[in-house]
């Protein structure tokens, strides 16, 4: 590389990082099939991959911050990070798309072929085409499950959710007019809107499979229930974690109204986060 | 109805789209993202008020549209 592009670019020091976030990963996945498997300390092998991930995600956050806070990224930087911001929100939209797909299929085109005159009376006589379902062949071999509705807990969140649309995008205004308090107090907010929505989230769960039968073995309706609103949770889980970053930031000074790309890039995140939430809640927890 | 509840869908993730254009192109210079961010957020409040009033005065049935 010449001297010209290395003054245009910044080149980051070899980083360890990536071989810790590795090994946390590793930890985890065969934390993860001890625990199922339910072979003895599962738990803690997942615990510990955990700890480490969160190790990395301090470490490799304060790394970024302080270059960014040292001025080291320069134009070409920025640029950079808004486009791989663009593609790793296109891979997020074709990500949820291939779980609403999901739903669609099975609502729209498979459970209504596989009661249609032919078929039925070849494969599943008898079987409705009614949603919910479990699924032809399933529902009589006891699974028997209430569908989650609409009102209560998810409409709760949803109110949740939008409110928190709100306190972001008036902490986004205070950063962008300078009000330093309107931006922590917002974020503080929007930081305390969402850790309520998973804690009811993680009730709505305990309940349905404790009282509901609806769990993830419950059929084609379970399974994409559960697919849907689980990611979705981890979704919101990462948002929580990154807004959390933004507040810390935001109390340290960081950020000004003309260089803040992580904090528009967080805020955009959320309402992203919030509009497949309001979709789920008319598509999966309504139209039922 | 359903026509409607559509269209808001529609507007919420066409101006969705326009914060994250404006995300990329202005870098952070204009107001144009928070602005879009804004009207987004608005649209979404009126669709689920709408929701939920219009179930609540039986306008849309308890188990929603069809």
């Amino acid at each position: 590389m010449s001297l010209a592009q290395t003054d245009k670019y910044y080149l980051p020091q070899p980083s360890i990082w990536p071989f810790v976030g590795s090994v946390a990963l590793l930890l985890m996945a065969v934390g993860g099939v001890m625990t199922m498997r339910e072979i003895d300390n599962g738990g803690w092998v997942l615990l510990a991959g955990v700890a480490v991930l969160f190790y990395m995600m301090f470490g490799w956050f304060g790394e970024v911050i302080r270059d960014s806070e040292a001025g080291r990224y320069n134009k070409q930087v920025d640029a950079s990070f808004r486009w791989s911001m663009g593609w790793f929100i296109f891979s997020e939209v074709m990500f949820f798309a291939a779980f609403f797909g999901a739903l669609f299929y099975t609502r729209v085109l498979s459970v209504p072929w596989l009661a249609d005159a032919e078929t039925g009376s070849l494969l599943w006589e008898g079987f409705q085409a009614t949603w919910p379902t479990a699924g032809p062949g399933l529902t009589k071999d006891g699974f028997d499950f209430t569908p989650m509705g609409a009102w209560g807990i998810p409409a709760i969140n949803t109110l949740l959710l939008l409110s928190s649309g709100v306190t972001v995008t008036w902490a986004h205004w205070g950063l962008k007019k300078s009000n330093r308090t309107q931006l922590i107090l917002g974020l503080a907010m929007t930081v305390a809107l969402g850790v309520v929505f998973l804690a009811l989230q993680a009730y709505e769960y305990e309940h349905a499979y404790s009282e509901m039968g609806l769990t993830l073995g419950a059929g084609v309706y379970g399974a994409t229930f559960f697919m849907l609103t689980g990611f979705h949770g981890f979704h919101v889980l990462v948002g929580t974690t990154m807004l959390i970053v933004m507040l810390l930031r935001s109390i340290a000074g960081h950020f000004t109204a003309e260089h803040h790309f992580a904090f528009e890039a967080v805020s955009w995140y959320w309402h992203f986060v919030d509009v497949v939430w309001v979709l789920l809640f008319i598509l999966v927890y309504w139209l039922i | 109805m359903r026509i409607l509840a559509l269209l808001f869908i529609f507007f919420i993730l066409a101006s969705l789209g326009s914060a994250l254009y404006y995300l990329i192109k202005d870098k952070g210079q204009s107001e144009r993202t928070v602005k879009m961010l804004t009207v987004r957020v608005a649209l979404s409040l009126i669709l689920f008020i709408a929701l939920m009033a219009g179930t609540y005065f039986g306008i849309i049935p308890q188990n929603g549209l069809r």
